[in-house]
């Protein structure tokens, strides 16, 4: 049956603004004491931003991660009434405030290092008072003064360059500091984009014979065309026939200077996506890289969303291959259920509307993406899983819901360089270890040496000595090295890219990051993640080290809320779905 | 001596693959093992002669190949692989299939990785048993040993006689930031029994895994050490 109407054009909502939910209850439970942590869980009484640093500083981020959970002090709404652009705190319970105005004290040039003045150098970043963005080294530099006094000029306060309590109530009030999977963290201007950046085309190229839902949305994407262009009406019936191939023929040859060819390939799409109007179902597929310990690493996209009564369905259909009967996958399938539906939208304009945001993984044969299942012992060289080779023996709960991440485009969140760490997670780089050993000039310059001596094969081994011999971790005292190296060497900077049909290649990258650098210099492609480790940043969500799915809350397999794995941002760019195809003032909350 | 053969993994997801293993002209061999199954640490030993023919005949293979074929692109989370035979270098994705002049060398460092720890007697080691009580580490090797406890982290699985996971007990966190907080050196005859890790219920048919992860000092450094263990009820 033909439609016998134009599907009428939806008017999509504007962007919610961000609300909180409420605070998920702290995983019940007894917990077994840690070597080597000494902090009182039931002591009574708020959290204050000394007692989170002195924690984190001296008995880590997982304690300051339990403490949170334990004293549990957000009875009411979490969340800052203005968060900063970008941010995501509105929609994230596990979200609290860390730091109170009126723990803040005076900080002035020359201070540091303290995780006080990484705070300030991220709050400045969060801000745009500082172009580019200052590295967090925690030491108040110039450039941090410079930044300050531009803060203070753009806020009608007093020009000093000292962070003075005005200056800090103002920095706190526009970027407040939260807590997020047990780290104080600021969001960075601009949002997140955790998704990997498109290679070439979204959509998959159709043309007569093709089925389904890909075709489903060119029909429903024609059908809202005007009838000047496109004349002829489509059943939506995902079925590539005649009729489709004429009005995508129309379709061409009203939006010059398109091939009248009736094959719907990149140029064509991009136009047939702009045709205002509502759909209920699409197609996405795309293929992407990442840079993960200054290697290219790469993946496929693919999936199909349908937005139906009560949901939002995203669906990948996987052909698990090898071992694909095993019991596991069954396990597997149900974590990722567990894990990923955590969220819906809600119309703000109709009390009581929501969708849910369902994710589906289904095993199908042909599938969007194969999976080859496998059982290597651990200890085995093929013992790890990654993307594309799901390990049966492996017991991690997160394993399945993090490859199922790369299934859907998101990108890795550990061992990222500050610049991508903060495009990806909209967040400011984190603080860390924030002192050292030894002059940070020295380590870089034994750095640099190590990276260049003879013979090759050798390198790595003495750069791993370096890193090791300091004890560098991630962190402001890491950024101070990394700092040193990079300007010391600015012009002899190389990076690899990887290039189809080559491998990798080595190339000039002045102005690059020691990151790039050193992966470039040590030979081969192993030993070098130990060696660039200490310069890149590492989160705790599930695209990160899924520590919020391994930490002690999670016994039995059950994971907390609290502990909120799928970040918020990792779902974002689905609001953008619902808002362009259902009338109503979406936004995106924890179901 | 003249190194003819290595093999390297690191890199991945975190907690990254950190293994090593060397072997001279002479069939002396050196091997930094730190995701292993029931034991890690460093080892050595010499090649029979049997192995020594088959290395032989392996590195022959891969010099004739020559320049190292094109490797694709990896994926997401995999770690990364370096052979080296002679003075030719092959980098991959692990765990990736290898053909041509390289395969049999591929295959048979990847084994030796993983088999040669298992017999060896080890310089500086760790290895780890399940008792009734909890999972128990212990020490091998003459040579001293850091470890940094406050690292500690133990997850007991029970799984099912399909190896399904049905519960689990955790002890620390294991995050890679926290302090590590102070080393002690470990000699022969150290022991440290885990008890704090309760012991989940085990199904009929099934079995108890324990995993322990520690911060060790090798001979390159801190690294996070992983080492598995099964055990019937």
């Amino acid at each position: 049956m033909h439609a016998s109407e134009r599907a009428s054009k939806r008017q999509s909502g504007p962007a919610g603004h961000a609300r909180a939910g409420s605070r998920a209850a702290p995983a019940a439970g007894s917990r077994a004491s840690l070597p080597g942590t000494a902090f009182d869980p039931q002591a009574a009484g708020p959290l204050t931003a000394s007692e989170l640093l002195d924690l984190q500083s001296t008995a880590g981020n997982a304690a300051v991660t339990r403490l949170v959970a334990q004293r549990d002090p957000i009875t009411s709404d979490p969340v800052a009434a203005d968060p900063a652009p970008g941010a995501d705190a509105g929609t994230d319970a596990a979200t609290t405030p860390a730091a109170p105005a009126e723990t803040r004290h005076e900080l002035h040039p020359g201070d540091g290092p303290g995780v006080d003045v990484g705070e300030l150098q991220q709050k400045l970043n969060a801000t745009e008072a500082a172009t580019p963005p200052l590295r967090i080294t925690a030491m108040y530099t110039e450039a941090t003064t410079a930044a300050v006094l531009s803060f203070q000029a753009n806020h009608a306060l007093p020009a000093t360059g000292i962070a003075d309590i005005p200056t800090w109530s103002s920095l706190d009030t526009l970027a407040p500091s939260v807590v997020r999977n047990g780290r104080i963290v600021v969001d960075a201007p601009g949002g997140a984009n955790p998704l990997g950046p498109p290679e070439g085309a979204t959509h998959p190229t159709i043309r007569a014979g093709s089925r389904g839902p890909a075709v489903e949305e060119l029909q429903q994407r024609l059908n809202n065309a005007p009838t000047g262009d496109v004349p002829t009406l489509l059943e939506t019936d995902g079925k590539f026939g005649p009729l489709t191939r004429k009005a995508v023929v129309e379709f061409q040859t009203a939006h010059p200077p398109l091939a009248t060819d009736g094959v719907v390939g990149p140029a064509t799409w991009a136009k047939v996506d702009l045709v205002p109007g509502a759909v209920s179902v699409g197609r996405v597929e795309f293929s992407s890289s990442e840079r993960v310990e200054g290697n290219t690493y790469g993946g496929d996209t693919r999936y199909t969303w349908r937005l139906t009564d009560d949901a939002l369905e995203v669906t990948v259909n996987i052909n698990f291959t090898g071992l694909s009967s095993h019991p596991q996958v069954a396990v597997w399938l149900g974590q990722i259920r567990t894990v990923w539906n955590t969220f819906k939208f809600v119309d703000d304009t109709t009390p009581g509307k929501s969708l849910t945001l369902r994710f589906v993984a289904n095993q199908q044969q042909p599938g969007d993406n194969d999976v080859r299942v496998y059982s290597a012992a651990p200890g085995t060289p093929q013992f790890r899983s990654d993307s594309g080779d799901w390990n049966v023996q492996d017991p991690d709960g997160g394993l399945a819901p993090h490859e199922f991440g790369h299934l859907i485009g998101l990108q890795d969140e550990y061992r990222l360089g500050a610049d991508v760490y903060r495009r990806e997670t909209g967040e400011e780089a984190l603080i860390g270890e924030v002192t050292g050993d030894a002059p940070p000039q020295d380590i870089a310059d034994a750095l640099w040496t190590a990276v260049n001596s003879s013979p090759k094969p050798d390198r790595a081994k003495k750069a791993r000595d370096v890193v090791s011999g300091h004890s560098l971790r991630q962190g402001g005292f890491s950024q101070r090295v990394a700092e040193a190296y990079e300007q010391t060497h600015s012009g002899d900077m190389l990076r690899e890219d990887f290039v189809a049909n080559v491998g990798y290649k080595v190339v000039p990258n002045p102005g690059g990051s020691i990151d790039l650098d050193i992966a470039a210099r040590l030979p081969g492609q192993a030993d070098e993640a130990r060696v660039t480790n200490p310069f890149t940043y590492t989160n705790r969500s599930l695209m990160g080290n899924m520590q919020s799915l391994n930490a002690p809350q999670d016994a039995g397999g059950v994971t907390s809320a609290h502990d909120h794995p799928v970040e918020e941002r990792h779902v974002r760019h689905l609001l953008a779905l619902v808002q362009a195809n259902r009338p109503g003032s979406w936004r995106l909350v924890r179901d | 001596m003249t190194v003819i053969a290595a093999y390297e993994r690191t890199g991945g997801a975190p907690p990254a693959d950190d293994e090593r293993l060397e072997i001279d002209a002479d069939g002396g061999w050196r091997l930094w093992r730190t995701m292993g199954g029931e034991r890690v640490g460093s080892f050595a030993g010499r090649l029979s002669a049997d192995r020594r023919r088959r290395l032989a005949s392996a590195i022959g293979g891969a010099s004739d190949a020559g320049a190292a074929p094109t490797p694709s692109r990896p994926r997401p989370d995999a770690a990364q692989e370096a052979f080296r035979a002679g003075r030719h270098t092959l980098g991959l994705s692990a765990g990736r299939p290898v053909e041509g002049g390289w395969a049999a060398l591929v295959s048979l460092l990847r084994r030796w990785s993983e088999s040669l720890a298992a017999v060896a007697a080890a310089e500086a080691a760790l290895s780890v048993e399940l008792l009734a009580s909890g999972p128990v580490l212990t020490r091998a090797g003459r040579a001293p040993l850091r470890v940094w406890p406050a690292t500690l982290r133990v997850d007991v699985y029970a799984r099912d006689e399909d190896g399904i996971v049905t519960g689990r007990s955790s002890l620390g966190s294991g995050d890679e930031d926290a302090p590590r907080g102070d080393a002690i050196t470990t000699d022969a005859g150290w022991r440290l029994p885990i008890e704090g890790a309760q012991l989940p219920p085990v199904p009929a048919g099934g079995r108890l895994e324990a995993w322990v992860w520690l911060d060790i000092e090798g001979p390159d450094g801190t690294v996070t050490a992983r080492l598995v263990v099964s055990a019937t009820p």
